[in-house]
């Protein structure tokens, strides 16, 4: 169904694409006469594309997922890289710019500047979006084992890519070519790059390169009976385990590139909508993985007497506890970047504590499969299907729906007043995520058994 | 059957060491296996047993030594891939196939038709039972039977070197014999196989060779004789470390 769902999207995304790319200067000549479609397109292309790439990054699979199965068969490691890594550009966030840039380059490239600068136009989009991919394939297979060399990889690349945009004017600019010539090679030294991390990241130990610290002794856990406990064995897993530590520096990254934009550039949309998106990923994340993740590792500790209500509070307090720390970290790029931004910041951390968290972590129990872990954050539909995602939609609506319908200061004000509202209410979140949990665990219980 | 006949040998490993931060996890200075040789692996949990695997198979890369599997250095180029089944654990299975399905991706990939590998799938059906007959999605089969299809997918190419980690592991008694079963036609067939186990009937049983590892290195290179199991019995008894 949801499979079904996600290819009607994609079609619908991609016709939609190629129709505004044919139809564009038509649509503008009615709504905005005196806007040239060139104009729109050049001036649009590179935030379109920082947004692409943030999509990817919070969308976009993790290339090598489900190769394993590959690497005992008689495939050259370097082929099996090859193919996951063009499989990975089968998604709509390249079938739908390139859908769009086809049908503008034919026509209005075309008309306006010749068959050369339509091709090339076409050329050095393509080139765009290979940067954009490579980079976000660079980071998904990466971060995790090199977070330094790969954020530096990835960061100078896309500033490379923007320095030559910006510096030849871009690809509808007055050297088309030889801007799409140089991004092109950018995004072909850049694939080289994303081949070998893939190539790499196929090796079973290919983790952190970092030598293991010790462990310390006398912490482990059950001398402390209850939340800490919890807290403690989420702790060590998100440190000590790659998958999990990607998934947090993913959203630390990103509600910090969020915010930066947000606080620095501004934007028509109002702050604090940005900022709850901001905030969001690391509230959404973590609370959509708080049960699934620990879940899997702890499921026997969960039959100890009071186990469940301790777990559930650990998730709860982890997530909550992971927002407000980016929070404060938001707030010092707030006092650096725009302070008076603080209000904005502290009404969406507010609604993201009291909203988003629950929310994430009640909707992580309504997939049919709660227990399993998928590659993608943020509404990951192969673990949290459609329930959850409708959960996390509505929350996402009334994020969006009070600032536009109640204007910007009286919106975050309400923001503010429905998290604090649903902060107070954590307790009872928490009992009802518990009895999902319990619920749950004997339907799991009940199915295996008659499995047997 | 010379243990240490290296040239000719089927897999062979020279200094091979495997370091994570300050631990060694395998130091194995030399081993050749011979063709035709049954070798279990033996030894404690955290022993080394998986890891000499994976760097066998180089799914892991080796902080030093080399491995050469009849003759072709791993690493260096995957022709000596089409020489090796091997199963690890269900991990490596595509888990939204079927088990006919799998079974045919495995025999494409070592360049069988459809219908040999359905032909040659059709031998091992009483090893694989009817829950993985009935036609589920991988996914769905107990860790067992998908063990039991991944298992299947290791030896149905007939290659000249199977390697199998702990596959007597989570089976039922009827399957563990029927892998005994299995395992003594690969022998018959003149396969090397490497094999680990924690379960030393089986694997005295079924080798003609078995290797102790303890503490990432190979403390005992011995023939399976009548003796041997009563030998590793008092070896693992006193801790399985070397005294």
């Amino acid at each position: 169904m949801l499979a079904v769902l996600k290819g009607l999207g994609l079609v619908y995304a991609v016709a939609t694409a190629a129709a505004l790319g044919f139809l564009l200067p038509d649509t503008l000549s009615v709504w905005a006469p005196d806007v040239s479609a060139l104009d729109v397109v050049g001036q649009a292309l590179l935030p379109a594309l920082g947004v692409l790439t943030l999509g990817r990054v919070l969308f976009q699979d993790v290339p090598t997922r489900g190769a394993a199965a590959f690497l005992l068969l008689p495939v050259d490691r370097r082929r099996v890289a090859r193919a996951v890594t063009v499989r990975a550009t089968l998604t709509v966030f390249n079938a739908a710019p390139l859908a769009f840039a086809v049908p503008f380059a034919l026509r209005t490239v075309r008309e306006t500047s010749g068959v050369s600068d339509a091709v090339a136009f076409v050329v050095g989009v393509a080139a765009l979006l290979a940067v954009s991919h490579f980079a976000v394939v660079v980071w998904k297979t990466r971060l995790g084992a090199a977070p330094g060399e790969t954020v530096a990889v990835v960061g100078a690349a896309l500033a490379g890519t923007a320095a030559i945009a910006l510096a030849s004017g871009g690809v509808l600019g007055a050297t088309p070519a030889l801007t799409a010539a140089l991004v092109g090679a950018v995004a072909l030294a850049l694939g080289a790059v994303a081949h070998r991390s893939v190539v790499e990241a196929l090796y079973l130990d290919a983790g952190p390169r970092q030598a293991r610290r010790a462990v310390r002794s006398g912490t482990a856990g059950f001398e402390r009976a209850g939340v800490r406990a919890f807290l403690d064995l989420d702790w060590r897993l998100v440190t000590r385990t790659r998958y999990p530590r990607g998934i947090v520096l993913n959203a630390v990254a990103m509600t910090l590139a969020i915010a930066a934009y947000a606080f620095w550039w501004g934007s028509e949309a109002p702050t604090v909508l940005l900022l709850v998106f901001s905030t969001g990923t690391v509230a959404v994340s973590a609370g959509q993985f708080a049960l699934p993740f620990a879940s899997g590792h702890y499921d026997r500790l969960l039959t100890l007497p009071g186990a469940p209500a301790a777990f559930v509070q650990a998730k709860l307090a982890a997530a909550v506890g992971a927002t407000v720390a980016l929070g404060a970290l938001q707030l010092v790029l707030a006092l650096a970047l725009a302070p008076d931004a603080w209000a904005d910041l502290a009404g969406a951390v507010l609604f993201c504590v009291g909203v988003l968290v629950p929310v994430a972590v009640l909707g992580s129990t309504l997939a049919p499969k709660p227990l399993d872990v998928a590659d993608t954050f943020m509404s990951s539909s192969r673990i949290q299907s459609l329930p959850p995602q409708i959960a996390l939609a509505a929350a996402g609506a009334v994020a969006v729906g009070l600032p536009l319908a109640l204007g910007p200061d009286l919106g975050r004000a309400a923001m503010a007043a429905v998290g604090a509202a649903g902060a107070l209410g954590l307790p009872l979140w928490a009992r009802a995520i518990e009895a999902r949990v319990d619920r749950q665990r004997h339907a799991v219980a009940a199915r295996f058994r008659s499995d047997l | 059957m010379s243990h240490d006949s290296s040239p000719g040998a089927s897999v062979l490993a020279t200094g091979l060491v495997k370091r994570y931060g300050e631990t060694d996890a395998l130091s194995v200075e030399h081993l050749a296996v011979a063709p035709g040789e049954v070798v279990g692996l033996v030894g404690n949990n955290g022993a080394g047993k998986t890891t000499l695997l994976r760097l066998l198979l180089d799914l892991i890369r080796p902080t030093a030594g080399t491995v050469a599997i009849d003759g072709m250095t791993v690493g260096r180029s995957p022709a000596w891939k089409m020489r090796v089944g091997a199963f690890l654990d269900a991990g490596f299975l595509v888990d939204y196939l079927r088990p006919d399905e799998y079974l045919r991706l495995v025999g494409g990939a070592y360049g069988l038709a459809a219908a040999e590998t359905d032909r040659r799938a059709a031998t091992y059906a009483a090893f694989l039972g009817p829950a993985v007959a009935a036609g589920g999605f991988l996914r769905d089969l107990s860790t067992g039977n998908a063990n039991k299809v991944g298992i299947v997918g290791a030896l149905l190419p007939e290659p000249g070197l199977v390697v199998l980690d702990e596959p007597f592991a989570n089976l039922d008694p009827g399957a563990r014999i029927g892998l005994e079963g299995l395992l003594r036609r690969e022998r018959a067939r003149g396969a090397t196989v490497l094999v680990s186990s924690h379960d030393l009937d089986h694997v005295v049983d079924v080798c003609s060779r078995v290797l102790v590892l303890a503490g990432g290195r190979i403390v005992r290179d011995t023939p399976s004789t009548p003796d041997t199991l009563g030998e590793l019995r008092a070896f693992f008894a006193g801790g399985g470390v070397p005294a």
